[in-house]
């Protein structure tokens, strides 16, 4: 067994004509959280689903802590728990019921198992709660049961996918905690998130994909330096974005000027030189700015520079 | 085992679901005690008896004749029936007294009324079932020799029953009182014939010897036909018994079909709820959940029917038959409510769909196989309606349990068992093959 | 007019899922046909004997056997199978529902018979069946009838020897006679029962309506009135839906008034029901001959009264209902008791009087018996005013209860 708990390899996916996942290859370290970063629609789901031996690559494979899931897929689902994006639990059974199926079905018996449904219980903050019916839960408690019932056999990989989508702060707050230490505990994390912030946070190591792709990959610190010494500047002005966006985009030090919304965002190799430009230019054309922000290089910005596109929700 | 993890899970969920218990236990029990009262259960002195309606009877006694004053009607009744009956002056007022005696007032309940017309009007306007008018030469038509007389029965035409058990009165009545008629009248005209001379004597001699036979038979009667049980008929139960009997076992066929298919609907719930795709995620395959269900529905199948035999058994006293075919039989309707359920889950797309299969597949083809029990299984059921119940499932499955509750032996289910069996591989096998294909 | 808007909005989406025809418009003509055939439709059989089929094997040989035989023959009510000569075949038939009954003469009957002993014939009847006891009452009846004209012969012989008309040697033959004489006496007592019913005559003397051994007289509203619960699953189902989905908050958000939102959907209901409860009146009358259309206005208030209850039902159910799946048993499970309950299955005449008084607390019993004052009695407008009154209370009762446990939200 290699030192790595997951080595994905050139894993496709097609749908037909259309391409899911197109050529996806990249190693994951045991003991680390490894994030997938990347907007709605960008694969991330797809090669979760195929890691975790609910769809059969087009082409390609990988490796579950060297079982491969095309091959001995058994022996790769019992080495990860997989924590889906929905809540997958039955509503007319209780918490601890919950949980005490679903060890049993990563094969958990006995004295075994009731310790680890009394362990995950606490661990997720519900052991007073453990014999209310999970219908009757709030939207985060269920979260938790959710997060919880993967955790039962110790895997020795934990893969989320997007576990942190329309919840309150609190609750989101109260996952990544969990998941760090989770990983303190020496489990290995894969995670997937549209949320910068999140993969900034958790993550040893993060993929950035896009239609399909993986357009970047290593630490947050690698991956900054991608852009070098660019800075963002996200801007707001008085009057349709196109109205100042050419001229811009011809000011010397400015790259990738993008909008959203009427919110222009641009890179700039040293923003103290760019920003009076900025201004002379928009008075030439007589539009007024309405706010600036300067943010320092982050996975925000590496996105921008590699697709032209903001990570948005 | 997971198959069985899989198993109690699903059995611990149907058992919290109130269709689940509705379904399998409460609209049993619930039309089976319906029926118990339908059928005058809770009224009946006797659980045995078949406690029939009472039909409110109206009497119009227009007989104008008058019974000569030595008239002995001894004759035409047990002894105990003539001590009962006060004195009479016409045939009428005799038929009369015995409709309205202690012995028939379960059955009727007479009131006399003066007029025909007044009766009659009664019965239309739906305050009495029959009207019963008695003529004015009621007493003539025993008494002369070329007289007939014609009792008229005047009913409601909604009823059957009820005016049918009043007529086989009356033409049991009338036979016993024509009997002697006939005699003395068949005996003088064979006499005459034969060149005797006919007196009066002569005549009130052959009626004395009427009335000798009639009283040594009248202290023979039951004699006259030795009732013989089929072999094998619940005798136990009586009538009403056998009904419920009947009633309780196809309903207990009937929701058996609907468990069998709510249970394996819980793959499509799971499905739509994404923990099917988590229990993909871990190491289960398809087969073991599918079995796990099946397995589920076994069992739960199992402790419904054993439910609801043993609540007919205690509380109606329902004899079920011998412990051998009885077994057979219900296992024969678990076994083909599994496969039923089975085919239309793997045939239905997603839930919404139940109602089609609940309300509509199920009910219909549930009502046809229990069509020999709505006719009462009984001779006046049409060979075409037991052919019918047989283009169903369930038609085979409430015959076994009928051949069982019937007496029959194991031998006497195997063909049926046999036919079922064809059902069972046939939907399993495209069930299971439509489920895996799906899941794969 | 946004009621007829919104109940237009629903009889789109009833017509839509097609499960609608089949509890509608299927399900009760084939169960009309079904029960009708089970309880021998067809008034009493066209082509076939109505009567109950009787196994007979005679083992006896003679003349009181045949005589036997031909006050069997008499009756109405029984007729027999003679092609069995197994007594256990016609066991096996008995207990298989084949006969109502069998009856065996054993050998030596005709003799002992005559001889004045009494010799039981042998009766196969399972006396935990309705036709198998009424089998039993007939045989019983016309072996009481052999009986008295063997005493009939007995005396006439004792009589004949006694005056001297015969002599010891013509004994047998003046009983064979007078034996024959008295079974054909039998054939035509001097007092005999005719049955007439009521109402089945109009005033020129023609039959209006039919006989209540039309089978089809009693399915026919019986399985209108059970189908016609079975037929709100969808409404209801619909109803459901628009509470789950969204659209019952949006509608509370334009000005449409609650009550009228009811209404609205109380109307498609009845229009589906009324339309549902015609069609099957057509096809009573035109396929089944059951003279609904009799009188027109007497069946157009009684349906437009039953549509009414059952519309209020369904606006009751999909009131209570929470879920599709409740909507369906909120269904089933009121068609089961009130159509088992209110005579729908079977003839409530079977019942006890006690069972009797609590069905017509059920709508379902006026129901029926509105439709049987028209079909069966000929009955008119005058009759099913009560029924049609009864109909219209329980009306106002569901929807009551239905507006008073509605949840908007």
């Amino acid at each position: 067994m290699g030192e790595y708990a997951v080595e994905v390899h050139d894993l496709h996916k097609d749908f037909g004509e259309v391409y899911a996942v197109k050529g996806v290859s990249f190693n994951v370290q045991r003991g680390e959280i490894f994030s997938l970063l990347g907007p709605n629609g960008a694969g991330k789901s797809t090669t979760i689903s195929m890691l975790a031996c609910l769809q059969r690559p087009s082409q390609g494979d990988a490796l579950v802590m060297g079982h491969s899931v095309t091959a001995v897929p058994q022996q790769a689902k019992a080495a990860l728990g997989i924590v889906p994006q929905e809540i997958a639990l039955y509503d007319d059974l209780s918490a601890r019921e919950n949980l005490d199926f679903w060890g049993k079905m990563y094969g958990l018996r006995g004295a075994a198992l009731q310790k680890q449904v009394d362990d995950v219980l606490e661990l997720i903050g519900l052991t007073d709660r453990q014999k209310g019916r999970i219908g009757k839960f709030s939207g985060g408690m269920k979260r938790r049961v959710n997060i919880g019932a993967a955790l039962l056999h110790k895997p020795d990989i934990i893969i989320m996918d997007e576990p942190t989508v329309g919840i309150d702060p609190q609750s989101r707050r109260h996952i990544l905690d969990g998941v760090k230490a989770l990983n303190q505990q020496g489990m290995t994390v894969l995670y997937t998130t549209h949320y910068m912030e999140e993969a900034q946070e958790l993550s040893d190591h993060i993929a950035i994909m896009d239609q399909g792709e993986i357009i970047a990959l290593g630490t947050h610190g690698e991956l900054v330096r991608i852009v070098g010494e660019q800075d963002r500047i996200d801007l707001r002005i008085n009057a349709p974005s196109e109205l100042v966006m050419a001229h811009w985009q011809e000011v010397p030090g400015v790259s990738q000027v993008t909008a959203d919304d009427g919110l222009i965002s641009l890179l700039a190799d040293d923003s103290n030189v760019v920003l009076p430009r900025l201004f002379e230019v928009a008075t030439a054309v007589n539009v007024r700015i309405t706010s600036v922000e300067i943010q320092e290089p982050n996975l925000e910005t590496v996105f921008l520079h590699l697709t032209g596109r903001a990570l948005r929700d | 085992m997971k198959l069985f993890d899989i198993a109690f899970k699903d059995m611990r969920q149907s058992l919290r679901s109130l269709s689940g218990i509705m379904f399998m236990f409460v609209v049993p029990v619930l039309v089976t005690v319906l029926f118990y009262f339908m059928f005058g259960g809770a009224s009946a002195d006797d659980e045995d008896s078949f406690a029939l309606p009472r039909t409110d009877v109206l009497l119009v006694n227009l007989d104008a004749g008058t019974l000569p004053e030595n008239a002995d009607l001894s004759s035409e009744f047990s002894a105990g029936q003539s001590a009962a009956l006060g004195s009479v002056t016409s045939m009428g007022e005799l038929l009369a007294q015995i409709l309205q005696q202690d012995a028939f007032a379960d059955l009727l309940a007479v009131r006399e009324v003066d007029d025909a017309t007044a009766a009659r009007t009664a019965v239309d306007n739906q305050e009495a079932s029959v009207a019963i008018i008695i003529p004015s030469n009621f007493t003539d038509a025993l008494l002369i020799t070329q007289e007939t007389a014609v009792i008229e029965l005047y009913q409601d035409p909604t009823l059957t029953i009820g005016p049918a058990i009043v007529e086989s009165l009356i033409k049991q009545f009338a036979d016993s009182f024509v009997s002697t008629k006939i005699g003395t009248g068949v005996v003088i005209e064979q006499l005459v014939k034969s060149g005797a001379a006919i007196n009066g004597a002569l005549v009130e001699e052959i009626v004395r010897k009427f009335t000798a036979v009639a009283m040594e038979s009248a202290q023979t009667t039951g004699a006259l036909i030795n009732v013989q049980p089929p072999p094998g008929a619940n005798s136990e139960a009586g009538l009403i018994g056998e009904i419920l009997g009947q009633i309780l076992g196809g309903m207990m066929t009937f929701f058996a079909f609907f468990t069998g298919s709510a249970i394996l609907q819980s793959i499509l719930i799971e499905e739509e709820q994404g923990t099917l795709a988590r229990l993909f995620t871990t190491p289960t395959q398809i087969r073991t959940i599918i079995g796990g269900k099946v397995t589920a529905t076994f069992l739960m199948l199992f402790v419904q029917v054993t439910t609801l035999l043993l609540f007919g058994r205690l509380v109606f006293k329902i004899n079920w038959g011998t412990a051998l075919p009885i077994i057979l039989a219900v296992g024969g309707i678990i076994v083909m409510s599994v496969a039923t359920g089975l085919l239309l889950v793997s045939l239905m797309k997603n839930t919404r769909q139940a109602g089609v299969v609940y309300g509509g597949v199920l009910t219909l083809t549930g009502m046809i196989g229990m069509i020999t029990i709505f006719t009462g299984g009984g001779a006046n059921t049409s060979p075409m309606v037991r052919t019918v119940s047989l283009f169903v499932p369930q038609g085979w499955a409430v015959r076994g349990l009928q051949t069982a509750m019937n007496g029959g032996t194991a031998a006497d289910i195997l063909p049926t068992l046999a036919g079922l069996l064809v059902w069972v591989v046939i939907f399993a096998a495209i069930g299971q093959y439509r489920l895996q294909r799906r899941f794969a | 007019m946004r009621v007829v808007d919104l109940a237009i909005k629903d009889l789109r989406q009833i017509l839509r899922e097609r499960q609608s025809a089949f509890f509608l418009l299927i399900m009760p003509v084939v169960f009309t046909l079904l029960f009708g055939f089970a309880f021998g439709g067809f008034g009493g059989g066209d082509d076939e004997d109505p009567r109950l089929p009787v196994g007979f094997l005679n083992q006896d040989a003679g003349t009181v056997s045949e005589d036997l035989v031909t006050l069997l023959a008499q009756s109405d009510v029984i007729r027999l199978v003679t092609d069995t000569m197994d007594v256990a075949d016609l066991e096996t038939q008995v207990k298989d529902g084949v006969t109502a009954a069998a009856v065996i003469v054993p050998a030596g009957y005709g003799q002992h018979m005559t001889a004045g002993e009494l010799v039981p014939l042998t009766v196969i009847v399972d006396s935990g069946n309705a036709s198998g006891i009424t089998a039993q009452e007939e045989v019983t009846a016309a072996v009481t009838r052999l009986l008295s004209a063997l005493q009939t012969a007995q005396v006439g012989m004792e009589t004949a020897v006694s005056q001297n008309v015969i002599s010891e040697s013509d004994k047998p033959a003046y009983f064979e006679t007078t034996l024959a004489r008295a079974i054909t006496a039998w054939a035509a007592p001097p007092i005999q029962v005719a049955v007439s019913q009521s109402g089945a005559v109009d005033e020129s003397g023609t039959e209006t309506a039919v006989s209540s051994d039309n089978a089809f007289a009693h399915s026919s509203p019986g399985m209108m009135a059970q189908f016609a619960i079975a037929g709100l699953i969808t409404a209801a189902q619909i109803l459901v839906l628009e509470r789950k989905s969204g659209s019952l908050r949006r509608l509370l958000t334009t000005d449409m008034s609650r009550g009228s939102i009811l209404l609205g959907h109380y109307l498609a209901m009845f229009v589906t029901i009324l339309a549902q409860l015609f069609i099957l009146i057509l096809f009573g009358q035109l396929f089944l001959k059951l003279p609904y259309f009799q009188e027109p206005a007497a069946t157009l208030l009684l349906t437009v009264a039953s549509a009414l209850f059952a519309a209020s039902l369904g606006l009751l159910i999909g009131a209570l209902a929470q879920s599709e799946e409740q909507a369906i048993i909120f269904s089933l499970v009121p068609m089961f008791v009130l159509a088992g309950l209110g005579g729908a299955w079977v003839p409530l005449e079977f019942t006890p009087e006690g069972f009797q008084r609590i069905a017509f607390f059920t709508p379902i019993a006026w129901m029926m018996d509105g439709f049987k004052d028209i079909i069966v009695r000929g009955l008119g407008l005058e009759a099913v005013l009560l029924a049609t009154a009864v109909l219209i209370i329980y009306a106002i009762i569901f929807w009551g209860l239905a507006a008073w446990r509605f949840r908007f939200e």
